[in-house]
């Protein structure tokens, strides 16, 4: 029956040609990719170490302070390339980073990472000498792992609706957790004090209902609020208000005590990037590539118009150290400096035609006057605030092509 | 201006429009993609209907095909005379390639459509934002209830549905094939094996994609298997060919099926009033083989005659 004659051969060739065109032609990309943000590590021995996504699979620590940035910068990645690590008994299987690694312990020993795909957290020595795995979810992480200020305990939460609070110094059981089955969890929760409940921990929900969980009652529930629309942004908490974005383009500011709208303002597309809270003022990109700033007690524009960054921005705007400079990187690589008082822009700049970031969904890194972008590609980029240049200056253990004159490195 | 057409006249739409049937059924994806790919089979069902008929006039002109195959070796003289084959029956070659060629990007947008508005990673849906119409109750809906039938139209198929994926498969092919019989033995064995070898490569698609995608697979070839038993209204269908690698026996002789006759179809404008109209070729099939060359060299011999009678009576009157 399944014997096939040399001249029916090529007929079978035609279902499969079939296939592949159809596959091919069908490639939309599924793969996660991860958009873990850059971070710098505690300083431990004078070197200037950032961690970075370097692609879907990987973390490395990079030492900046080496120009150029090649091979020896990298101080150690994980996991290896034979996908393992000294202290983990298994290979890992890594599929998209991205959370943002938070680091835990008295003095910052260990990185937090944490899988999308597999859903396994993972506590990785800052020096990169082992790791261990510290909490294992059914679902997909998304959200960054948010550790308490004494570095102890993490809270994980997941696409499966649950918030984990996990001990880390005896990891792999849940101190509690709460489940909100009805939805997934993608936006990272912030942590916040209540004079009513002691410590919160705020989670935004995918179905677009915020829990304030009771961090010292076991995550019993203090109050919940409701949008109409989905959550996949963060929260941020600042001095007793609760900041976040929703699908339907609105953007609220509630109480922290009571979950109550202090106040709410209309964007015009998705909101998926973090606030940025300072100087009494609120800034946050949408999805339209808008750029809105309010007054953080009336939510009244502070400027006279949004800024148009003219393509979506995922990244959150950042400011400067000296805080004269909001810096807004929109998904298509282009960076815009903007005056953060009048929402003016200084500069706009894009990387050069053969060599500039491709996609970017991670948050900026300011140190000093350098702006540091990790694209999805997992290279590194770097610009410098008086400078309209966007410079190459890390590309998976190679050397990017420099700018010239090169850029010196950070303070 | 091809992305303006693909994205913005095509695929963002169809998002859209299925977006706003899963809001229509109770927020639920499932239902929106069986109900979304009967629409567009209805839609298409012209094309489809016309690529069927094409393809059984083709099948039916199998043994005179052949025959010229057997009797001229110089290509070019055999293409010549299988292009006045095609003329003396009015059959259109590109008649089954154009419906195809039409259905394709539909299929390939349906299929993207669905990968896209699944969501499955971060990055996907946020890539949805931009194709979405600016409506609130749009924005609502997303991101899409992924539950369907205990099973998530995310995550990769399983074998309960990869197997009714393939035997839906199967049954299309084998509802949409006619038998060639013993006069062509090629065909016969290609059909066979496009009847074991799609449903397995389907089957091993559901189990590789999102199972939206199977749904998605099942429910077309459902409609398939629906469509293509109405056009061809087969009779006398037993057990065993419901288990064979056989496709549809071909229909005895007699008037064009019924689904035919209702849609109307225009005949081939260049189709002779005396030659069969290609749907009524297989009903040669009944016929030994050979017996439909006999058949057109009859009516060769006709038209020679009349023309020999039309120049006879021409030259009388004069």
């Amino acid at each position: 029956m399944f014997h096939v004659k040399r001249a029916d051969r090529r007929w079978l060739m035609a279902p499969l040609a079939a296939a592949i065109v159809l596959i091919t032609a069908c490639g939309v990309s599924n793969d996660p990719d991860g958009w873990a943000s850059p971070l710098t590590l505690d300083d431990a021995d004078g070197a200037d170490v950032i961690i970075i996504r370097t692609d879907r699979e990987h973390i490395a620590a990079l030492d900046i302070s080496v120009r150029p940035l090649d091979e020896a910068a990298v101080r150690w990645e994980f996991p290896r390339e034979n996908d393992g690590f000294p202290g983990l008994t298994e290979p890992v299987d890594a599929h998209g980073f991205y959370g943002t690694p938070a680091l835990l312990g008295p003095d910052g020993e260990e990185l937090i990472l944490a899988d999308y795909d597999e859903g396994t957290v993972y506590a990785v020595r800052t020096d990169g000498t082992s790791a261990r795995i510290i909490f294992d979810v059914d679902g997909r992480v998304v959200a960054s792992v948010i550790v308490d200020p004494d570095r102890t305990t993490a809270y994980i939460t997941a696409t499966d609706g649950c918030v984990y609070a996990v001990d880390t110094e005896s990891p792999g059981t849940a101190t509690w957790s709460f489940c909100d089955p009805e939805s997934e969890v993608w936006g990272t929760p912030d942590l916040a004090q209540s004079r009513t409940y002691g410590g919160l921990l705020l989670v935004p929900g995918l179905n677009g209902r915020v829990s304030a969980l009771q961090i010292e009652r076991e995550g019993r529930l203090a109050w919940t609020f409701q949008t109409d629309a989905a959550i996949a942004g963060n929260v941020v908490v600042s001095e007793g208000r609760a900041y976040l974005g929703d699908f339907n383009s609105i953007f609220f500011a509630l109480d922290v005590e009571t979950g109550d709208v202090v106040w709410s303002a209309l964007g015009a597309d998705w909101f998926w990037t973090t606030a940025l809270v300072a100087d009494g003022t609120v800034y946050a990109a949408d999805l339209s590539g808008m750029v809105w700033a309010w007054d953080v007690d009336s939510g009244r524009l502070v400027w006279d118009a949004p800024y148009d960054a003219g393509d979506p921005v995922r990244a959150q705007p950042a400011l400067t150290d000296d805080g004269a400079v909001l810096v807004i990187v929109t998904r298509k690589a282009e960076f815009h400096a903007i005056v953060p008082a009048t929402g003016l822009g200084i500069w706009t700049t894009k990387g050069t035609e053969d060599d500039r970031p491709d996609d970017v969904l991670a948050d900026p890194l300011i140190r000093g006057d350098a702006i540091l972008i990790n694209d999805e590609d997992g290279r590194l980029f770097e610009a410098r605030v008086n400078v309209d240049v966007v410079c190459p200056v890390f590309r998976a253990k190679e050397a990017a092509s420099a700018c010239s004159p090169p850029l010196a490195a950070a303070p | 201006m091809l992305n303006f057409l693909w994205n913005d006249l095509l695929i963002n739409p169809m998002i859209n429009a299925l977006i706003i049937l899963s809001n229509a059924l109770f927020d639920n994806y499932g239902l929106a993609i069986i109900a979304f790919t009967i629409v567009i089979r209805v839609l298409t069902y012209p094309l489809t209907i016309r690529q069927l008929r094409t393809t059984r006039a083709m099948s039916a002109m199998q043994p005179q095909l052949q025959e010229i195959q057997k009797k001229y070796k110089d290509p070019k003289r055999r293409q010549q005379e299988m292009m006045k084959l095609y003329r003396e029956v009015g059959f259109n070659p590109l008649g089954c390639a154009v419906p195809l060629l039409l259905q394709f990007p539909i299929l390939i947008a349906l299929f993207q459509v669905i990968r896209r508005t699944l969501g499955t990673t971060p990055e996907a849906l946020l890539s949805l934002s931009s194709r979405l119409y600016d409506w609130d109750f749009i924005s609502q809906a997303v991101p899409l209830n992924r539950d369907f039938l205990t099973m998530d139209l995310a995550a990769n198929g399983g074998f309960p549905l990869a197997i009714l994926v393939g035997v839906a498969t199967f049954y299309q092919q084998k509802f949409s094939t006619s038998r060639s019989g013993a006069r062509d033995d090629r065909q016969a064995s290609m059909n066979r094996t496009m009847l074991y070898m799609m449903p397995l490569m389907i089957g091993f698609f559901t189990i590789t994609l999102p199972s939206g995608l199977g749904v998605y697979w099942l429910a077309s070839s459902v409609v398939g298997v629906a469509l293509a038993y109405l056009y061809n209204r087969p009779r006398n269908l037993t057990w065993r060919w419901f288990i064979s690698l056989e496709g549809l026996p071909t229909p005895p002789a007699g008037p064009a099926p019924a689904a035919e006759r209702d849609s109307g179809a225009p005949n081939e404008p260049n189709e002779p009033t005396e030659a069969p109209e290609p749907d009524e070729a297989p009903d040669r099939a009944t016929t030994p083989a050979g017996a439909p060359a006999d058949a057109a060299a009859a009516r060769r011999r006709r038209r020679r005659r009349r023309r020999s009678s039309g120049t006879a009576a021409r030259e009388r009157s004069e």
